[in-house]
């Protein structure tokens, strides 16, 4: 997943929507199976994209990804060497199996038999020259970091060195060796960054974001994926016409292949897209939220899935008031959520860990022991809050949409009851929040922000490590706690997912009872799907819903029906 | 020769209000405070800023804002509009961009034009010779203003529901197929489009004849036993087509910058949503680009508006 804040709240649903897949019988389109006799099958339309200016994808490039839209199209037309599974797994999408040494930082995968859509044989040397094309300099991948833990990377990404622990050991072995052992190296593995691309097709073209040919020229986008594109000439869509990507399936693909054609619309507006369901022409649509209440009972069509995007505060810790603890838990204490996921017509439910509730990840609890909706606590914290009472400061968050402004006005008036009365709601455009939410708060002088993260991979480290460790690149409020830190290194390098969970769940309440960050929020995606279509399942690893999944964990493209 | 020295005069005027608006875009665009790769690496930034770095060089965004000027009016000279630095269409070569997304601009507020002129031109013409009547005059002028004065996001939500979820008549959106269904999937955007471009010129053509009417050559052509048909056709109407030609010309101008909400509402690829977007997320080549494509299509219209003032209206010379 991104962690791009504007995907995750400019577009709201229509972030997932990308894996909200229906049916729409269109008669008279023929499978592409190429050798075969043509036969008559239907075409999944789904609303792909929401935006005002109808665009596609960002980008077709793994290497160039921006966010859960570019995600979702890619992974229909490419493979990867492991990918995560509808439970959280990693699981081998072009290998057969993978075997790890005992100081945890070589992994062999044995890649399986396949084809990419234009017959060409998939090879580890294949896998080799993508991810060394998707880490090099000129490349200027905005997200290679991914892989940062490949020996190696930090030098051959600079341009700087020519050595990365990437290498094919033979036809069908490839070797990656990491530089310490990291026990989420495999989740991160999964990213997309790392697509197997044609080396035939792809060698020599242009790979960066200014002009990328896989985005701009149909005829270069091979992949191994179930799907493949539907060119027009070089476009991926009739001059003219209404943007959008025709994906038929793929005829060398090794899986049980798909018996649909899929059709990717870009619709201006998410009220249009609603209005296209309701017309019939769309078979599955984000849910704008006001309609929530209208179709909550209707489970044949309404479906509700929990997403990783979680909203949190973060106070500034490098000034008053509050670099001082109490201030921080009184806030912490005087937010009651419940409200709040009531104001946003439960959008979002109240969170009260760091990482969202999920079997996928490690060191989730129920949330007992650290800061709830406690309003006599929360003024007992801030009777030890100096200064408090006379600060004035103001709580800036992403405006945008009516529900956002009552939730922002809602939380400032919780917490003037806890005695804040100093604080004012300051709905920010996303240009200047991006502003605050970028940049450490002692350069911007912010006191209080909305904040948020979506996950890159289910890992808690994505959540816990990355965000809050001491100087940690994305910890805009300047906490800093050694035990934390401590806790936080081992689980990160510990190969026992109990230690790992325990150790995750330590750091998480010394954070959290420290007042940072104050959770808010994990957001649901919600879904209108044809009851007609068949299939489908909705999972949280996924961003929505996907194909089920076979025991081996690939997806069943083959059980898709309209 | 008169009007070659005209044209000659006109050309080389187009030139320098092109570049003086060119280059004050550029200037102004570039002192806006926010900075267009930071926008698209969110908190990306924070992670990674050496990536950051590398994107500003792609860009050029790390050269002098002098050096950025000169390469971009040298590119310009070259046909090279540059590449869009925002997230939705990074890296997309602008001119791609400009080239896919006029002529559906244009044949969306083309057919909207031709339908409020139909529209628009004969309401205002009856309201005028009715005037004060209640139907011919206060209700059709109710209507047009009504037309004009609801805004669009309004309307084609409603006019989506109704006929095209509820009735089924119509596509909810779409815009570029073949056969009838391109027909039917164009009849609500234009039809929307043209609602507001025919109040508009159903409310200024009444008030261009009633100004007319009360002209003392009316009178006279009046008091000389002329038929009213003879009046209104030739005299009246002919002298309204001088204040509606600097009605019409602008609005043809900014048809090709397209209709913002109607092409957003009803998926049509034009250029509308792409110079809104670009506004609001500092990409400054489409800023440019744009403004270049608007600053031309309004000269060229004020000059054409100019001939035509030439040829209905003798008094009127060249020089």
């Amino acid at each position: 997943m991104s962690k791009f804040m504007r995907a995750a709240l400019s577009l709201g649903t229509a972030v997932t929507v990308a894996a909200a897949f229906a049916v729409s019988a269109q008669p008279g389109l023929t499978s592409a199976h190429s050798g075969h006799a043509k036969t008559k099958i239907g075409t999944l339309t789904f609303a792909g994209f929401i935006s005002p200016n109808l665009h596609l994808a960002n980008t077709l490039d793994p290497a160039q990804v921006q966010d859960a839209n570019d995600l979702g199209v890619i992974a229909l037309v490419n493979q990867e060497v492991v990918i995560i599974d509808d439970t959280g797994r990693v699981v081998c999408e072009l290998c057969t199996h993978w075997t790890v040494s005992p100081n945890h930082k070589v992994y062999t995968f044995y890649m399986r038999k396949a084809h990419f859509s234009n017959g060409d044989k998939v090879t580890a040397a294949d896998a080799v020259a993508s991810i060394r094309e998707a880490l090099a300099a000129k490349t200027s991948s905005p997200v290679a970091y991914y892989d940062q833990t490949i020996a190696g990377y930090d030098n051959y990404n600079a341009g700087k060195s020519s050595f990365l622990g990437v290498k094919a050991l033979s036809g069908n072995r490839l070797q990656v060796t990491t530089s310490k052992p990291v026990a989420y190296f495999l989740k991160a593995f999964t990213y997309i960054t790392n697509t197997v691309l044609d080396q035939r097709v792809v060698k020599g073209i242009n790979r960066t974001a200014k002009g990328n040919a896989l985005t701009t020229d149909c005829q270069k986008n091979v992949g191994a994926g179930p799907f493949k594109f539907q060119c027009q000439g070089h476009a991926f869509t009739r001059a003219g016409a209404s943007p959008r990507y025709l994906l038929v399936p793929n005829p060398h693909y090794f899986g049980p292949k798909p018996h649909v054609n899929m059709d990717l619309l870009s619709i201006g507006t998410s009220e249009t897209a609603y209005n296209e369901f309701l017309a019939g022409k769309l078979d599955a649509v984000g849910l704008p939220s006001q309609y929530l209440s209208r179709w909550q009972g209707n489970h044949a069509v309404f479906h509700a899935v929990p997403t990783s995007q979680i909203t949190y505060d973060s106070l500034n810790t490098y000034t008053a008031p509050f670099n001082n603890v109490n201030c921080r838990l009184a806030w912490a204490w005087g937010i009651n959520r419940n409200t709040i996921s009531t104001i946003v017509h439960h959008e979002a439910k109240p969170l009260y860990t760091i990482v969202p509730p999920s079997s996928a990840f490690l060191g989730h609890w129920n949330g007992a022991g650290v800061p709830h909706y406690n309003l006599a606590k929360a003024q007992s914290y801030f009777a030890k809050c100096p200064g408090g009472a006379t600060a004035k400061f103001q709580y800036d968050y992403p405006t945008g949409s009516q529900d956002s402004d009552n939730w922002a006005t809602a939380e400032v008036g919780m917490l003037q009851k806890v005695g804040f009365k100093g604080v004012t709601p300051n709905g920010q455009q996303y240009n200047d929040w991006a502003n605050a939410v970028g940049q450490p708060m002692n350069k911007t002088g912010t006191i209080a922000v909305q904040n948020g993260w979506i996950m890159d991979y289910p890992d808690s480290q994505d959540y816990v490590s990355l965000l809050f460790q001491c100087h940690a690149a994305y910890d805009i409020t300047g906490w800093c706690n050694s035990r934390f830190d401590k806790l936080t290194t081992e689980a990160d390098s510990s190969f026992n997912s109990k230690v790992r969970a325990r150790l995750y769940e330590q750091a998480q309440k010394i954070a959290l009872n420290s007042g940072m960050p104050v959770q808010l929020e994990n957001y649901y995606a919600y879904y209108l799907r044809k009851a007609s279509v068949k299939g489908y399942t909705d999972t949280f690893t996924c961003g929505g819903e996907c194909p089920k999944d076979l025991p081996n964990g690939l997806p069943n493209w083959a059980g898709v029906s309209p | 020769m008169a009007f070659l020295s005209f044209f000659i005069k006109r050309f080389i005027a187009m030139i320098v209000v092109v570049w003086a608006i060119t280059t004050l875009v550029f200037f102004l665009a570039h002192a806006s405070p926010y900075d267009p790769i930071r926008l698209i690496l969110g908190q990306k930034y924070l992670g990674d800023p050496r990536g950051y770095r590398v994107m500003r060089h792609l860009f050029g965004l790390d050269q002098s804002v002098w050096q950025q000027y000169t390469n971009y009016l040298g590119g310009l000279l070259h046909g090279d509009l540059g590449y869009s630095e925002e997230q939705t269409a990074l890296g997309t070569p602008v001119w791609d961009m400009i080239r896919s997304g006029v002529p559906q601009s244009v044949k969306l507020g083309g057919w909207a034009l031709l339908v409020g002129l139909l529209v628009g031109l004969p309401s205002g013409l009856i309201s005028a010779l009715r005037q004060n009547k209640p139907v011919a005059d206060h209700a059709n002028q109710f209507v047009m203003m009504l037309m004009f004065a609801v805004p669009v996001f309004v309307l084609a939500p409603i006019a989506q529901l109704i006929f095209g979820v509820e009735l089924k008549w119509l596509p909810v959106a779409g815009w570029g197929d073949p056969g009838l269904l391109g027909v039917k999937e164009m009849i609500m955007p234009v039809g929307l489009f043209a609602m507001g471009i025919a109040g508009y010129f159903s409310k200024s053509f009444r008030s261009f004849l009633l100004e007319v009417l009360s002209q003392d050559y009316i009178r006279t052509a009046r008091a000389k036993g002329l038929k009213q048909r003879v009046i209104i056709y030739l005299h009246a109407i002919k002298n309204t087509l001088l204040p509606l030609a600097t009605i019409i010309g602008p609005t043809i101008a900014f048809l090709v910058t397209g209709a913002f909400i109607i092409e957003s509402f009803f998926n049509i690829p034009g250029i509308g949503s792409i110079t809104v977007t670009a506004a609001t997320s500092s990409d400054y080549p489409v800023i440019e680009a744009t403004t270049i494509l608007i600053a031309i299509a309004v000269v060229v219209m004020n000059f054409l508006t100019d001939v035509f003032y030439a040829m209905v209206d003798p008094r009127v010379r060249l020089e």
